[in-house]
């Protein structure tokens, strides 16, 4: 046998090997291709929120902790050892940071819950680009503070000056697809209400 | 309404023109893929794989080739995914085919040389297995094949000539008979 019978062989196979016994069930296919293929692209383009919301709840619950903490923890009257000790910035030094810093909690915080708000509703999400620039140069004014800032702190606010940024790029109306991902923000209410309440338990400005 | 009408429509989102598109390439594909997976089930999975993908990639086809060609690509890939991916097909190949093969359709030759070369060719290994069924019962060129495999043409020749004389030697008996 040479080369020329086993490619007549093969050609002769076109009709019979390996042919459909029945013709496809176009239609019930025809079903999950659509499903798949024009539902899953558009939710696609705002997957960042799943990612980024989150993030940033927890970014900002982190920084308030580590601003308003040792204050609540002063008005108890537990000063830890290492602090009282150690030579710190005084009270009058400090207020103008702590004045700026919970400031800037209370506006990254109503972002996010404006966020959430929008997505909750379903509607299109009146977002303010300005808003978010605004609250990223507050973010590098506070890096820049001549205020000692906590290694810790300094590390969540370069995180969050990152987060921050990519939510400015956000499109100034971002279509309706996008809403349901910003669901996420529900989980994050605890966490942004347990961060008003910190809020609120805190005078924004010193005597 | 051609190709290009329908993909225009169907990256801008219009579900008729995909389905009409779907409608034109769909029982090719389906085929090709039956040719490469022997079992209808799986063909079918891997047909709506084909087209979930083609899909979601249209805005990749530049039309440098025909539509066909771009898709039937995806189709291989999908398969070759899946081959992988589900090492329990080679197992099944051989009863069902058994169950798919049509004894006989009245094509001239040797029935039992036709027969043999059916075994012979189902035991060959899927690389050199697919490059057959691709050229020489689907008629691809080695350059469609080299795209489809992702494989330089050459190598595509090469397994095909590897293949052809593996199927060769083991058919040197049926002629002697």
């Amino acid at each position: 046998m040479n080369e020329r019978d086993i490619e007549r062989g093969l050609a002769e196979l076109k009709e019979t090997w390996r042919t459909p016994g029945t013709p496809p069930p176009l239609d019930q296919m025809w079903e999950t291709i659509e499903r798949e293929a024009f539902a899953a692209p558009a939710r696609t383009p705002f997957h960042w929120t799943r990612t980024i919301l989150p993030l940033a709840a927890m970014l900002v619950l982190g920084f308030g902790i580590g601003q308003i903490a040792p204050r609540l923890g002063a008005k108890a009257g537990e000063v830890p050892a290492e602090t009282a000790a150690a030579p710190t910035q005084s009270a009058s030094e400090a207020a103008p940071f702590v004045g700026v810093a919970t400031d800037y909690l209370e506006r990254v915080t109503a972002l996010l819950v404006t966020l959430a708000n929008e997505s909750g509703r379903g509607q299109p999400v009146q977002y303010s680009a300005n808003q978010a620039r605004d609250l990223l140069a507050t973010t590098r004014l506070l890096m820049d503070t001549p205020s000692p800032v906590e290694p810790h702190l300094r590390a969540l606010l370069e995180d969050l000056e990152l987060v921050l940024a990519q939510i400015a790029r956000l499109p100034a109306r971002p279509e309706p697809p996008d809403v349901y991902l910003i669901d996420q923000a529900l989980d994050q209410r605890e966490v942004i209400s347990r961060l008003r309440v910190y809020l609120a338990e805190t005078p924004t400005s010193q005597p | 309404m051609d190709d290009t009408e329908l993909i225009t429509g169907a990256r801008a989102g219009d579900r008729t023109a995909a389905r009409r598109l779907y409608d034109r390439h769909a029982p090719r594909v389906y085929r090709l893929i039956f040719r490469l997976v022997g079992e209808e089930e799986l063909a079918r999975e891997y047909t709506q794989d084909t087209f979930v993908k083609a899909f979601q990639r249209l805005a990749q086809y530049r039309g440098e080739s025909a539509f066909s060609t771009w898709l039937h690509s995806v189709a291989v890939s999908s398969v070759m995914t899946g081959f992988r991916r589900l090492k329990r097909v080679r197992s099944r190949e051989a009863e069902l085919e058994e169950a798919s093969t049509v004894a006989d359709s009245g094509v001239s030759g040797d029935p039992l040389l036709r027969q043999r070369l059916e075994e012979e060719l189902e035991r060959l290994p899927e690389r050199l297995r697919v490059p057959v069924v691709l050229h020489d019962i689907e008629g691809f060129t080695h350059r469609e094949i080299g795209e489809m495999l992702d494989i330089p043409q050459g190598t595509s020749k090469a397994r095909l000539f590897e293949a052809r004389a593996r199927l060769r030697e083991a058919l040197a008996g049926v002629v002697a008979e």
